[in-house]
């Protein structure tokens, strides 16, 4: 059961009926969004006996009815917690009750669960500029947002705030510094910090211009200290002057000295110069970006609505556009596969597009698994692990894949333990999953290090018994095919085991995996000839398994 | 055939020349021979333009050819499309008269023997116009009868060969009699009208007419004191004929109740271009079953012949009437000729079961090697990507020529055609040049049987030759080691590199011995080597890893485990291009992975097209390092091809 009220402290008779009504709905069918959306509306409203008034709870309501809110909230995101707005909405009632630490709790909850949602770190950052009063409180927040959601293409929702936060406590440095860092990034009002960095460029002074070009790049670049910069003809001109000094008419000479730019001015020319590059760099990007950014209708969860093949389309091209975008060019390539090894300056981009695109489809395993192979791809299988989980948690259960592919991954990383324990949850979910069970397989022999031959046997005995006179029956057959490939289970055991089934079979898979036995594995023309015929009596229909036995006749007969 | 040929050779004369949407339709019908709305729409047009313009075409010989060759060629395609036949002969008749629209009508019987409606017509105009004497009119209605005489539904022959034999002989001859005789045993939809025609016509005969001697015989043993027919009174011997015929009469009655089960389910009898339903072939498949266990020899190669008019593009019913033909009757001639028209004009190649069956018929049952051969080697060139007729040639040519030729010769074929077609100047990829070993001598075939084969062999289907031998000494001989010596004389051979059948086996080979370090070594060849569909490698590749979780030892696995991944990788659909190393080396010819990897990047956000450089900040600042710790500003930023950001990408299909 979803909503629990029972540890609530709630008197079920001060509780509205039709809430109740509603909640027992969604108990029934928790799938049903539109009935949870239902609740939460009611949830937010003053209850009134008619229904007819509209009214918002407010801190003054009374705890039963800010309780039930609560409730409903943390039941929904429970059930759907890749909803964004839910999580802020919610914590913005706390914070309206008062409850400033549950609402911060709910923020982290949420950032926790989604931490790549702009959403939510641009609420959350809102929501901490509102309660949290000092610098040294707030700035970590704001460099915890930068570092979490700064690559993504709408990042301007943060760095907007973090540069107002910056400016109301004159951290001018600290303001010029995140300008700066800030153009680099492909994101869609790159224009905007452009205009910022130059007006920046313009006003700078003999103090900031310091955190516009450093020491280093001042003497490297331009044979300049900081002292060279103290308005007055720069050491070139002057140079320049001097030599026209002896030629030039003094009236000349004076007007060449006032045309002059003082070395300040150069430098903010040539500076300009420069980051007009990075402007064309950035610019670039930006509009590469927007081709596939512009066709994203949808960049959010949405429970029972499903996106469009476009709408899919165009995130797997986004996201294979990136990865390649990034890929490294080894200059000494050798005949050797090369690792495709990105840039971990430029990772981030990919990774904050594959989180955003998987707040959007979560429900996708596809893309799920493309993020595992991302991670999986730079030899990083604890990450790609644990995006399967994630997967496996957000997709529905139908999706077998995921766990299939998340055993592989276990074994790969040596967790037998887990992927058994994984295996079989997946056999328990889908008993009668033929590729779980043949999974289990694998990992239990892994696990009797190839000494579990008649093990094998015995555990395929048993599954063959527990579907036996099912509509799976046929279907688990294809375990005696699968079971020739053991080279833990000896011949002479395997000859035993077909033996024990000849007379209660008939299947297809079962004969097939029988002929294979004596003429590929075992070979035996006379005991093949007699397989033949009794697998002839039995009238074993398969018009591919005549043509096997044709192929067979053809070899031997 | 191209029907053009006849006037397109002269061009100063084209008969069409007035009928341009004639033309256009001969055209469209040449490019879709079997769109039959296209076929339609030429027949009404040709229609329309004999009644509206009927004294030029009858004037035009080179307008009537063209005419006859349409229909012809539709006819030919599909000559089960009665209508078509209909309509050709009513053009004959108005454009030549009667007896070339007879000649149609003959040829329409003859192509399509079991249509009741076309013996029909033909019987009713020779008739009605006298254009054959009787013995040759009687002739035609036992070639009619013979193969239509049996359907459930026939009545209308059978009538109008009682009016005819009545008009001729009378109604009290004996000849009309025997037809009778015949038809009230057959189990035919009106039996009980002729059963009541019979009762109203015996007893204007005597019992020797009516009953033949050995079952009169036997009939006269089974009543008591008597020796012979004649010992019996008038009375007695009508008792006993009413006797005998209500027999005939009951077994003919519960033949019709029986099949009429079968008959009232079929919905589909006549042939049309449409696929048969699993329904219906399951209700003719059902009633072949029944006809088999209770009909007599004719009876069931009538109902086979029935059956392959609807279905007559389905393999499954000619096997099994082929079988049945050959398990039941001795004629050779008349199998020999159902299988040529399964073969030549009904079953496409695509199913080529049939043509197998016709090479063992003459091998097996025959003895003609020679014919045998011509269809497997047509077989081979026909089907000229499949690998199946191969492998059932080198089984037949083992069964007759020995192991030792055959063995020798198939490997002959296959060096020959790498020396022919693989010259040592052409030096394979990345692989050691091959060349012919010091006094070695070039490679020639020597056994005709071979020359032939190698004839019709491609670089697709040579390789089989390969397989076939491994698989004669791991199967027949069971000696594992020389079938893998086969496979690894081959295995860098250029020609390999492309064929999945010998990648195929040699894979599954290594897959049945669990000979795991062996496997390794296909998988890492064909990963790297093979140029072989991606399904087909990737396929191997799954298999492959699902066999080292089969077999290995936990430790195994993890010092394999990042190939493995790459495995992973390369076969999910879900993974990015550049995740599919192994691909991406194929790709190349130096097998160098960074060779795609630089042109996936001049690729990217544009497939076909080039971005040759882009715009790269080449110093970015590290965005992970704290801003509040930072001391200094960033440095200046550097770039690459920053001039280069407007050049347009290049399309693939300028630089070609």
């Amino acid at each position: 059961m979803l909503l629990e009220l029972d540890n609530s402290g709630l008197n079920s008779k001060d509780i509205p009926q039709y809430w109740l009504d509603l909640a027992e709905q969604v108990n029934k069918d928790a799938t049903n969004f539109e009935k949870w959306e239902e609740l939460i509306n009611v949830s937010e409203l003053i209850p009134t006996s008619n229904r007819k008034y509209t009214t918002k709870i407010s801190k003054l309501s009374s705890a039963v009815h800010k309780k039930l809110l609560c409730i409903a909230y943390e039941n929904v995101l429970v059930q759907f917690p890749y909803l964004e707005q839910y999580w802020c909405n919610y914590a913005q009632w706390l914070y309206l009750f008062g409850n400033t630490n549950k609402a911060t709790d709910v923020y982290n909850r949420a950032i926790s669960i989604l931490p790549k949602s702009i959403i939510i770190w641009k609420n959350y950052l809102q929501f901490s500029s509102e309660t949290l009063l000092s610098f040294d409180q707030l700035a970590p927040v704001f460099e915890q947002s930068r570092l979490a959601v700064g690559h993504h293409f709408y990042s301007h929702l943060i760095y907007d705030q973090y540069l107002d936060f910056l400016k109301l406590y004159n951290k001018t440095k600290e303001y010029h510094y995140l300008v700066r860092r800030v153009i680099e990034l492909p994101i869609y009002h790159y224009a905007k910090y452009f205009r910022e960095f130059f007006n920046l460029l313009e006003a700078a002074n003999l103090e900031t211009i310091k955190y516009l070009i450093s020491k280093e790049d001042l003497s490297k670049n331009y044979q300049q200290k900081w002292a060279d910069l103290i308005d007055r003809p720069s050491k070139n001109k002057a140079t320049i002057e001097t030599q026209t000094k002896q030629q030039a008419q003094p009236q000349a000479q004076l007007q060449q000295q006032q045309q002059s730019k003082s070395a300040m001015t150069e430098l903010k020319i040539d500076l300009r110069k420069r980051y007009i590059d990075l402007y064309i760099t950035t610019q670039y990007y930006v509009f590469q970006i927007w081709q596939f950014e512009s066709k994203i209708t949808h960049p959010y969860f949405h429970p029972t609505s499903e996106l469009t093949r476009d709408e899919l389309n165009t995130w797997n091209k986004y996201l294979s556009y990136l990865e390649t975008n990034n890929l490294k060019v080894n200059i000494n390539s050798s005949n050797q596969v090369a690792n495709s090894i990105l840039s971990s300056q430029n990772q981030e981009l990919v990774v904050i597009a594959y989180e955003r695109c998987l707040i959007a489809t979560a429900q996708y395993p596809f893309f799920w698994l493309k993020f595992s192979n991302f991670w999986m791809n730079l030899n990083m299988i604890d990450k790609a692990i644990d995006v399967l989980i994630r997967g496996i948690w957000s997709c529905p259960i139908t999706h077998v894949k995921l766990r299939l592919r998340l055993i592989d991954l276990l074994i790969l990383n040596k967790d037998l333990t887990n992927a058994r324990t994984v295996a079989l949850e997946l056999c328990n979910i889908y008993p009668n999953l033929v590729d779980a069970f043949s999974k289990l397989l694998q990992v239990e022999q892994l696990m009797w290090n190839g000494q579990g031959g008649s093990k094998l046997i015995k555990l395929v005995e048993s599954k063959l018994d527990e579907v036996k006179g099912t509509p799976f029956e046929e279907s688990f057959d294809c375990m005696f095919g699968i079971l020739l490939n053991y080279s833990c289970i000896s011949i002479s055991a395997l000859e035993k085991f077909f033996e024990k089934y000849v007379n209660v079979k008939s299947s297809k898979y079962f004969w097939k995996a029988y002929l294979d036995f004596y003429f590929l594995y075992n070979q035996n023309p006379e005991q093949l000839q007699k397989i033949i015929g009794i697998a002839r009596e039995k009238q074993v229909d398969s018009n591919l398994l005549s043509r096997y036995i044709n192929d067979i006749e053809d070899v031997y007969f | 055939m191209d029907i053009d040929t006849h006037y397109t050779a002269n061009p100063v004369h084209n008969p069409l020349q007035n009928f341009p949407q004639w033309e256009r339709l001969r055209n469209d019908v040449k490019e879709n021979t079997k769109d039959i709305d296209l076929w339609e729409e030429l027949i009404t047009l040709i229609e329309d333009h004999v009644s509206s313009n009927l004294t030029l075409v009858r004037s035009d010989v080179e307008l009537k050819n063209i005419i006859h060759r349409d229909f012809d060629d539709l006819l030919t395609r599909f000559p089960y499309l009665t209508i078509y036949w209909k309509r050709y002969i009513t053009i004959e008749y108005t454009l030549n008269g009667l007896k070339p629209s007879v000649i149609i009508l003959e040829r329409a019987v003859t192509a399509f023997p079991s249509s009741l409606e076309l013996w029909l017509d033909y019987l009713n105009i020779v008739i009605s116009n006298n254009l054959e004497n009787e013995a040759i009119v009687k002739g035609l209605f036992q070639d009619a009868l013979d193969n239509v005489g049996r359907q459930f539904l026939s009545h209308p022959l059978w009538d109008l060969y009682l009016e005819w034999e009545s008009n001729v002989s009378g109604d009290k001859s004996n000849d009309y009699l025997n037809i009778l005789l015949k038809l009230i045993r057959l189990p035919l939809h009106q039996y009980a009208k002729y059963s009541e025609r019979f009762q109203e016509v015996m007893h204007h005969f005597t019992i020797e007419d009516l009953i033949s001697e050995e079952e009169l015989l036997t009939l006269v043993e089974k009543t008591d004191g008597v020796t012979s027919i004649h010992d019996l009174g008038a009375d007695q011997q009508r008792q006993l004929s009413e006797g005998y015929f209500s027999a005939v009469f009951s077994a003919t009655y519960e033949g019709v109740t029986a099949r009429w089960e079968y008959e009232s389910e079929l919905t589909k009898q006549d042939f049309d271009l449409m696929p048969v339903t699993d329904q219906e072939m399951k209700v003719w498949l059902n009633y072949l079953d029944f006809e088999e266990q209770h009909g007599d020899t004719l009876q069931i190669i009538s109902l086979y012949e029935r059956a392959l008019v609807p279905t007559c593009s389905y393999e499954k019913i000619w096997l099994r009437y082929l079988k049945f033909l050959i398990q039941n009757t001795d004629d050779s001639k008349k199998i020999v000729k159902q299988f040529n028209r399964a073969c030549d004009i009904f079953i496409s190649i695509d199913q080529p079961s049939v043509r197998y069956m016709f090479a063992q018929y003459y091998h097996l049952r025959l003895k003609n090697m020679e014919k045998a051969k011509i269809i497997y080697t047509s077989l081979i060139s026909m089907l000229n990507t499949d690998t199946e007729p191969i492998s059932k040639y080198f089984n037949f040519l083992i069964k007759i020529l020995g192991e030792k030729v055959v063995l020798e010769s198939s490997i002959n074929v296959v060096k020959y055609f790498i020396q022919e077609n693989f010259k040592p100047s052409a030096e394979p990829l990345n692989q050691k040049k091959r060349k012919l070993p010091n006094g070695a001598h070039p490679v020639v075939i020597k056994h005709d049987d071979f020359k032939k084969l190698y004839k019709v062999l491609n670089f697709r289907t040579v390789t089989q030759l390969v397989v076939e031998v491994a698989k004669y000494y791991w199967l027949s001989k069971q000696n594992v080691k020389a079938a893998r010596d086969i496979l690894i004389s081959f295995f860098k051979e250029d020609l390999m590199r492309c064929s999945l059948p010998y990648w195929t086996f040699f894979f599954k080979f290594e897959l049945s011995q669990r000979n795991k370090k062996n496997l390794t070594n296909v998988i890492n060849y064909i990963k790297f080597y093979g140029q072989l569909p991606i399904t087909s490698i990737n396929d191997m590749i799954k298999l492959y890893v699902e066999f080292m979780f089969q077999n290995s030892a936990p430790d195994e696995i993890m010092k394999i485990n990042r190939e493995i991944m790459r495995y992973l990788l390369e076969t999910d659909t879900e993974s990015s291009m550049h995740m599919k190393h192994f691909l991406k080396s194929r790709l190349d010819p130096g097998l160098d992975e960074e060779v795609i990897n630089k042109r996936l990047i001049k690729e990217n956000g544009h497939p076909g097209a080039t971005a040759e450089h882009r715009p790269k900040l080449i110093t970015p600042i590290e965005w992970s390092t704290s801003l509040l710790t930072q001391e200094e500003a960033a440095s200046i930023p550097s770039f690459r091809n920053v001039e280069k950001a407007s050049v347009n990408v290049k399309y693939a299909q300028e630089s070609i």
